[in-house]
């Protein structure tokens, strides 16, 4: 029974990592219904990023985060508005192709810069601690700073969207981009600050990703489909809607591995399929068609 | 001083021209109706002027700039700011949040207490969704957010449209206090009476081009009619 609880325990933090993964996917669709297949391979690009300026700078990997995590703003600030800008309109296919097309290009790219091998982040004694529950279960530090961060960055968002002057401008614009501009708004400044803040999430979400476990450059659309899995789950739209989508793949994926080690990724999809065939819509959707 | 000039302005959807070189020029202060029907380009006309549809450099200059090919949000800055057709308020924002976002680009003298002095019906429903306000209280609440970017030029695009000759009535009460502010506007109508009561001059359109200009005082019924169906 114990190690039942202490199974989903370890799926709701695993959950957090995949909520995080999934978070800059379902803003980024939320603002301008674009699905970014290269999401998974920018978290990737933002792990290497962090690994390479620990290397040159000689610091270490919480430093090399710090930095990490403006700089991904920058880069998704530049890549909205020099190229995703010019693949929006009444036609879903162009941002799909592009971004397909981005996702082979960064996965190339690293593999030019960093070669395949398998790479860590190195976050030196946090690796191994762990705070002990009592009754033998013990959950990790990291996984633990993870969840938190998930909900920090979900509550910081929430707030944005619905407290703040640039937080309405992203609803206006979501729900008429045609409208918004008659306000004032620049749809194309807009989209590039959302896509600076998703990016700035990956470089969250790489720093976890990298410390948990080894990565390389092919590793990136895997991290796409559990996004995509929680967006949907948790209803386009919604953020804590995200939230509970990724601790929904974490807890099957934990559950199933429990039963059969086999089972941990196929779990997770199977829960996937689940969902979509009772809530079509996710489980909290807040897009209106 | 004319505060926005037109000269030879041409409209296009696509292969489509909806507009064949209007030329017109509106002084500051002044309220200018377009009247014509269906198709006429009156909405096209607004439009380019807002930068909503792409127009020809130098075909429209405002306080003495060229502003032709410029973009919509670049000219809510300068103060030129539209009251779509058919409202398009923000589903998703609350009354409160459509008035805020209206002064997103550029803010002045409008104050949200002030626009529910001038609809206090919009007071009450200000947390309300903007979706859930009736058609003239959804059309209040369209002017109120275009007033809060505090318009030098208001463009107003058939705000009479579907709605009942009262509230057309309450909404038209609402424009002395707006002109007050020293606003000019434009305003695209097809009540001709409704028109010809507040504008200081009408300019009739027709299958994109200006078939009729002057005071409502000298223009004849019959011209009107003349110049609104061509026959």
């Amino acid at each position: 029974m114990l190690a039942w609880l202490d199974t989903i325990i370890q799926g709701v933090l695993l959950g957090g990592l995949y909520a995080l993964y999934a978070a800059g996917l379902s803003l980024i669709f939320g603002i301008m219904r674009l699905v970014n297949l290269a999401h998974g391979d920018l978290i990737v690009l933002a792990a290497f990023m962090i690994l390479a300026l620990a290397a040159a700078l000689g610091i270490d990997t919480f430093a090399a985060f710090v930095i990490a995590v403006p700089l991904m703003f920058v880069v998704g600030y530049g890549l909205q508005r020099l190229l995703l800008n010019r693949t929006l309109g009444t036609d879903i296919l162009p941002p799909l192709l592009v971004t397909f097309g981005l996702s082979i290009v960064i996965q190339n790219g690293l593999l030019e810069a960093f070669s395949a091998d398998s790479q860590r982040l190195s976050i030196g004694g946090l690796s191994g601690t762990s705070v002990p529950l009592g009754g033998g279960i013990a959950v990790g530090v990291m996984p633990l700073i993870n969840l938190g961060a998930a909900i920090l960055i979900i509550v910081g968002l929430n707030l944005l969207f619905y407290r703040t002057p640039v937080g309405r401008a992203f609803r206006a614009t979501s729900d008429d981009s045609e409208t918004a501009q008659l306000m004032g708004i620049d749809n194309g400044r807009i989209y590039a600050v959302a896509m600076g803040l998703a990016l700035a999430v990956c470089a969250v979400a790489a720093l976890f990703l990298g410390s948990r476990a080894t990565f390389d450059p092919s590793v990136g659309p895997a991290r796409l489909i559990y996004a995509f899995e929680a967006v949907i789950i948790g209803g386009l739209g919604s953020l804590w809607g995200t939230l509970v989508g990724g601790i929904v793949v974490g807890v099957a994926q934990t559950v199933g591995a429990r039963i059969n080690p086999e089972w941990q990724i196929l779990a997770g999809h199977v829960a996937f399929l689940i969902v979509l065939i009772f809530r079509p819509r996710g489980l909290f959707p807040r897009t209106i068609e | 001083m004319a505060l926005i000039e037109t000269n030879g302005l041409t409209a296009f959807y696509g292969d489509f021209q909806a507009l064949f070189g209007i030329t017109l020029s509106v002084e500051v202060g002044e309220t200018v109706a377009i009247i014509g029907a269906n198709g006429a380009g009156k909405s096209t006309f607004l439009k380019a002027i807002a930068g909503v549809l792409e127009s020809p450099s130098g075909a429209i200059r405002f306080e003495d700039h060229d502003i032709g090919g410029d973009r919509a949000f670049e000219n809510v800055r300068r103060g030129i700011v539209m009251i779509p057709e058919g409202r398009r308020l923000f589903p998703s924002l609350s009354v409160e949040e459509n008035l805020l976002v209206g002064g997103y680009g550029r803010r002045g003298r409008w104050t949200l207490k002030r626009i529910y002095d001038l609809f206090p019906m919009l007071a009450e429903r200000r947390h309300m969704p903007a979706s859930s306000l009736s058609g003239g209280q959804q059309q209040m609440c369209a002017i109120g957010r275009a007033l809060m970017a505090d318009p030098k030029l208001l463009l107003c695009d058939e705000i009479s449209l579907g709605l009942a000759p009262i509230v057309i009535r309450d909404i038209y009460a609402a424009l002395p206090a707006i002109k007050a502010e020293g606003a000019t506007l434009i305003v695209v109508e097809q009540d001709i009476a409704q028109a010809t009561k507040i504008a200081d001059r009408v300019h009739c359109f027709q299958e994109g081009r200006m078939t009729l200009s002057g005071k409502p005082s000298e223009l004849t019924r019959g011209a009107i009619h003349a110049a609104y169906f061509g026959i």
